[in-house]
């Protein structure tokens, strides 16, 4: 059983990665200064607190497919900015960019969502989320 | 007969300065409503080198931020549940309490306006908002808080010890704007104490608290697991 799997569920477990880290600062996890950009379809939106969780499918050259689990702010925030859960549509294609994971490269922060060339869920830095 | 006219008038005088409406005290200043403070830390809102202990120096540089206990959904503290995130606040006042419910992690704290003292074992049984008494001095509410847990931090970085003790001072600058200067007092980290001076400001009309939940983040550890299929 790999170690990851013995850590599920394990809040103490540091290896759980950000999804257990419940509300640590952006630069714990992801590197604040990078910008990587990818692309694929929206999996999953969870809506949960303390952070928004988007799930997005991204197909290699071969075909071979790699979730990326992209952390958002805090789902009163992302409320409040006027953003709604429903404002992509899952399988829709779309361009996210992030600020890629220190320790797992499919993991990130999310700084904007494109669908269709419009911008969504983007968080200026001077607007609640982003630093959280 | 004019000393007996003299002395009704100065009794009648006195009675009606009796019956008089006493001059009311100073209005207790009106907190109630809801609040933000912009995301800031320790170090960053005091603005100059910290005057660290030696031990306080070390503990700060080798700290590691992934240990905080935020993050494993302990309380942040009564002064970092509120400027440590984004989040807002509510205040709900009365003359023998102002209650801060605190968006961010749904923690609170009460501050004892009724003249209590903190329970004398309160360093044996600390708080993890401590135990805040506080008193209105004009437009100023001025407390002091104690027997702070010290498994909470002070910031994303920043320890303090059991002996921290705050002073606070709420002052309202406008209607929509109050200073909150906090004074903290811990002599293991700090050589002196140190003073910030925080701003807060009313949220929009119309916003409310929302529930929170720390530790809902679990449901998600399966996107993480399956990458590593």
């Amino acid at each position: 059983m790999n170690l990851r799997k013995l850590c599920f569920g394990v809040m103490l477990c540091g290896l759980a990665s950000v999804a257990v880290s419940a509300h640590h600062s952006n630069a714990s996890y992801y590197d604040t200064v990078k910008t990587v950009t990818i692309t694929g379809t929206l999996k999953k939106v969870e809506w949960r607190s303390p952070h928004v969780f988007f799930s997005v499918d991204v197909k290699d050259a071969n075909g071979a497919v790699t979730t990326y689990g992209l952390e958002h702010a805090s789902p009163q925030s992302l409320y409040r900015a006027g953003f709604r859960k429903d404002d992509v549509a899952i399988g829709s294609v779309v361009e996210v960019d992030i600020m890629p994971g220190l320790r797992d490269h499919t993991t990130g922060r999310m700084r904007v969502m494109r669908f269709n060339g419009k911008k969504f869920f983007e968080m200026g830095l001077d607007r609640p989320g982003l630093t959280e | 007969m004019r000393s007996q006219i003299i002395l009704a008038s100065a009794m009648t005088a006195a009675s009606l300065l009796a019956q008089a409406p006493k001059p009311s005290a100073t209005a207790m200043p009106d907190f109630n409503g809801i609040w933000q403070s912009k995301l800031t830390g320790i170090a960053r809102a005091y603005g100059k080198p910290l005057p660290f202990t030696p031990f306080g120096e070390e503990r700060y540089k080798a700290q590691d931020v992934l240990k905080d206990p935020v993050g494993i959904c302990l309380p942040a503290g009564p002064v970092r549940a509120a400027t440590g995130s984004p989040h807002p606040f509510q205040i709900i006042q009365t003359k023998d309490m102002l209650a801060m419910l605190y968006e961010y992690q749904g923690v609170y704290r009460m501050i004892y306006t009724d003249g209590r003292k903190a329970p004398e074992d309160i360093e044996d049984y600390p708080e993890w908002m401590g135990f805040s008494t506080g008193h209105y001095e004009g437009d100023t509410l001025v407390v002091e808080t104690v027997g702070i847990n010290a498994r909470n931090w002070l910031d994303a970085k920043m320890e303090h010890s059991e002996k921290l003790r705050l002073n606070e001072r709420f002052r309202k600058t406008d209607d929509n704007t109050f200073s909150w200067i906090v004074t903290y007092t811990d002599p293991v980290y700090f050589q002196e104490p140190i003073t910030i001076n925080y701003t807060i400001r009313r949220s929009k009309a119309g916003e409310r608290i929302m529930s929170y939940s720390c530790s809902d983040d679990t449901s998600n550890a399966a996107n993480f697991e399956s990458n590593k299929k």
